[in-house]
């Protein structure tokens, strides 16, 4: 609400000079940015703070990180998704784009769990990742245009900033929330083939690590 | 081991060795790693052979003691049977239901309710959660805990969280029971108790390993005694032959030590008495 009445009113004319295309758009920035830091942080220590139980019992240990994820994505269909459709119904008023909005979810979570298998992994071996983590996610937090349209920054700038992977969830995101038109394929596309890629990668990373996890537990 | 046996074994170790980690000088900080790195200090953490080229073979049925000094391995061995660690080399063969019984009170979710773990430790073992609230009257009965159902985990005493993590891990039909230290949980009573279900395990015809330095907790329950030194099975077979070696094999080494002693301050006298 505060952020709203500080930036709406000079961010507005960005968004089509409308106060509450903005506070959707937050709205929408935040329950991405909120799940991405919170789903990765609780996969981070999943796999160590359960090292007695993986000591006298045998479990996979890829149920830790996917529980975590897992656990945040019903928290997400059930507390944020709602609202999402009741937003897509009044701002697009495209009923068809009820049926894209999975795609960016999808993405965010599949992104969501590639980190953190990636994390979790590493912090069986180091335990001082997770320090360095709140600061690469202090990082994703302020790169990722939440609370300003990315159209502020420098040409250049933008670049850099677009290389955030969370940037074609987000993005795609608003429009298929908010658009009256057909919402750009590309971001469209660009977001669950990231968020699979990095799935991917994080999955075969813990995979590689597994041996030695017992070690260190 | 035990070649005398010619059933088909339920369990069987061929050549597993198991290279560990050690813990010493070794850094859990990827910040010093790095720098290590950088500066040309980096060393490749310590490795140790905890198990060395162990062959073990349990048929059907056999009650099988493991015994040895501290470090042996013994625990380990249960835990590369039990599917815990996987061994660097050689192969492990197992068949059947096994119930791990190792580190008892461990593993528990402290700020979950006592039936809440009961439930959850009974999904992590394999069976489904209308199994796990079958069972759980009776594991809260026996466990002697059905006034504190709703309390959470860490909010009960350590005896109670032994004979919680006791029944939770025997209320099961295994075709294999892995044993290690645990015949001496909870007060008197519900040592008893617990001893008497083991037996009742035993006397089903279960196979079972136990890992003990009670010798008359082996003498008790087992049929056959591995004896397990440095990794290594230093001797295999009969109950009392191989528990005998055992014994003075170490009543060697302590006299050993014994005439280290007194020759060491023999020697010294003789130093003072220059």
């Amino acid at each position: 609400m505060v952020y709203s009445a500080v930036f709406g009113t000079s961010f507005a004319r960005y968004y089509h000079g409308s106060i509450k295309e903005y506070v959707v758009n937050v709205f929408i920035g935040l329950i991405v940015l909120n799940f991405f830091v919170g789903a990765t942080e609780a996969a981070l220590t999943s796999v160590v703070a359960n090292g007695t139980l993986l000591n006298k019992l045998r479990i996979s240990f890829e149920a830790f990180p996917v529980a975590a994820v897992a656990s945040f994505g019903v928290q997400l269909a059930v507390g944020a998704t709602p609202f999402l459709l009741v937003l897509t119904l009044g701002c697009s008023g495209r009923l068809e784009h009820l049926l894209l909005l999975p795609i960016p979810l999808v993405a965010l979570a599949l992104l969501s769990g590639g980190i953190g298998f990636t994390i979790a992994g590493l912090y069986v071996h180091y335990r001082d990742i997770p320090y360095m983590y709140e600061m690469v996610a202090f990082l994703i937090w302020i790169t990722s245009p939440v609370f300003y349209p990315i159209a502020i920054a420098p040409e250049r700038i933008q670049a850099v900033l677009k290389l955030n992977p969370l940037y074609a969830i987000l993005q795609s995101l608003r429009e298929v929330v908010l658009a009256p038109v057909i919402p750009d394929p590309y971001l469209l596309l660009l977001a669950p083939v990231t968020g699979a890629g990095v799935c991917a990668a994080g999955f075969v990373i813990f995979k590689t690590m597994k041996p030695t996890f017992m070690d260190m537990l | 081991m035990i070649g005398a046996i010619s059933e088909r074994p339920v369990i069987s170790l061929a050549g597993v060795s198991l290279v560990r980690r050690t813990h010493e000088e070794y850094s859990h900080d990827l910040k010093a790693s790095v720098f290590a790195f950088v500066e040309g200090r980096y060393r490749k953490a310590p490795r140790k052979t905890v198990l060395d080229g162990v062959d073990l073979a349990v048929p059907a049925g056999a009650r099988v003691g493991i015994i040895g000094p501290n470090g042996a391995g013994k625990s380990t061995i249960l835990k590369v049977i039990a599917g815990i660690l996987a061994p660097t080399a050689g192969t492990v063969w197992t068949t059947g239901r096994i119930a791990p019984l190792l580190e008892l009170g461990a593993g528990f979710e402290p700020d979950l309710s006592v039936a809440e773990n009961v439930v959850s430790y009974g999904v992590l073992l394999g069976g489904s959660r209308a199994e796990a609230l079958e069972k759980l009257e009776s594991i809260l009965a026996y466990a002697e805990l059905e006034e504190y159902r709703n309390y959470p985990v860490r909010a009960l005493s350590s005896g109670m969280l032994a004979r919680l993590g006791f029944a939770v891990a025997t209320d099961v039909d295994p075709d294999v029971v892995i044993l290690d230290e645990i015949l001496t949980v909870g007060d008197e009573l519900f040592r008893k108790k617990s001893r008497r279900r083991i037996e009742g395990f035993l006397k089903r015809g279960i196979t079972s390993l136990v890992v003990s330095h009670e010798m008359q907790t082996i003498r008790e329950t087992c049929d056959r005694v591995v004896w397990v030194e440095r990794g290594r099975v230093r001797l295999a077979g009969e109950v009392e032959s191989t528990i005998a070696a055992y014994l003075e094999s170490i009543d060697e080494v302590a006299q050993r030590m014994v005439r280290a002693r007194y020759s060491q301050r023999r020697s010294g006298a003789a130093s003072v008495a220059d």
